[in-house]
């Protein structure tokens, strides 16, 4: 929250976003705080009434796809930082931020339950069948660079784990599209590495060491292990950008 | 890059070293975060989404 107190010139903003306080915020600040976190705790629930929010507020086209993105890259890096337990690097006037490890994800609806990505109506109203990646330019390019390179090595671990992994975490993100783009699910019991994307996927507030020594036990040395977890992380923020695309 | 992003420990920040296993990976993961930057979102707006989606997984980060 310290890049935020800086960047909006006060800490009014951070304090509300870290006490939850929506009513604190201003209604573009708001408009962009529900579409974070619905975008992150549910993305199957994003709608166009959702974006039309922003919109709303002042926001372009252009600004929305964008808030999108960084809603769905800071989906990658918070299960980073949690999977692989690195420390806060900065120094702030503001209170400390406390993790509620207690946290309950938002359960998943099941396949049958409409979801934005197949153009279904839902309870919330139409949904959008738009384009599940940005617009042609510098932010796409760069983010098929950075998926290409995850899905399609062979090292440290091979293209087919990498798909089931990636598949487990779209999976947890109801953006069935992208599960079936990814290839068929897992079968049988879950692996180590398996259980270990659903975690990370559904409840990355949840992760501890012990997480990355069931990995460590399984074989997996730490090169494999950082691209086991950022193929996972990856998903869910390509899953979120999707998903918040195709609801414009 | 604004200051503020600067660690005081005068390293690399942590999201940066965890990914320091793998150049490429670090070569074509940031990329991405530059090319949001570069999207003419206001940095406030930015902020503001960065900070809520870490709430919302219950991360520092």
């Amino acid at each position: 929250m310290e890049f935020l107190r800086v960047a909006s010139g006060g800490a009014a903003t951070s304090l509300a976003v870290l006490s939850g306080d929506e009513d604190a915020l201003s209604p573009r600040a708001r408009a962009l705080a529900r579409l974070a976190t619905t975008l992150t705790a549910q993305p199957w629930a994003v709608t166009s009434e959702t974006v039309k929010d922003a919109l709303r507020q002042g926001l372009d086209a252009d600004h929305v796809e964008s808030a999108i993105g960084v809603v769905a890259m800071f989906n990658y890096f918070t299960r980073v930082a949690d999977a692989s337990g690195i420390e806060f690097d900065y120094q702030s006037p503001l209170p400390a931020f406390a993790p509620d490890r207690g946290q309950t994800a938002v359960p998943r609806p099941d396949r049958a339950v409409p979801s934005v990505s197949d153009g279904s109506v839902s309870d919330a109203g139409p949904v959008g069948d738009g384009q599940r990646l940005p617009s042609p330019g510098p932010l796409r390019t760069a983010w098929e660079t950075w998926r290409a390179y995850l899905l399609d090595t062979d090292e440290p671990i091979g293209r087919d784990e990498r798909r089931l992994l990636a598949r487990v975490a779209a999976e947890e993100s109801a953006d069935w599209t992208g599960a079936e783009e990814l290839g068929p699910p897992a079968s049988g019991p879950d692996t180590p590495a398996i259980a270990f994307a659903r975690k990370l996927s559904r409840e990355p507030w949840c992760m501890q060491p012990g997480d990355l020594e069931n990995l460590r036990v399984a074989g997996y040395a730490e090169p494999a292990i950082l691209h086991v977890i950022s193929v996972v992380a990856h998903q869910n923020a390509t899953s979120r950008l999707a998903l918040g695309l195709a609801a414009r | 890059m604004p200051p503020v992003y600067r660690p005081p420990h005068g390293d690399a920040a942590g999201i940066i070293r965890a990914h320091s296993l793998d150049p490429e990976l670090l070569k074509r993961t940031f990329p991405v975060s530059g090319a949001l930057r570069a999207t003419g979102l206001p940095w406030p707006d930015y902020e503001l989404l960065a900070g809520t989606t870490s709430r919302a997984n219950q991360c520092f980060y």
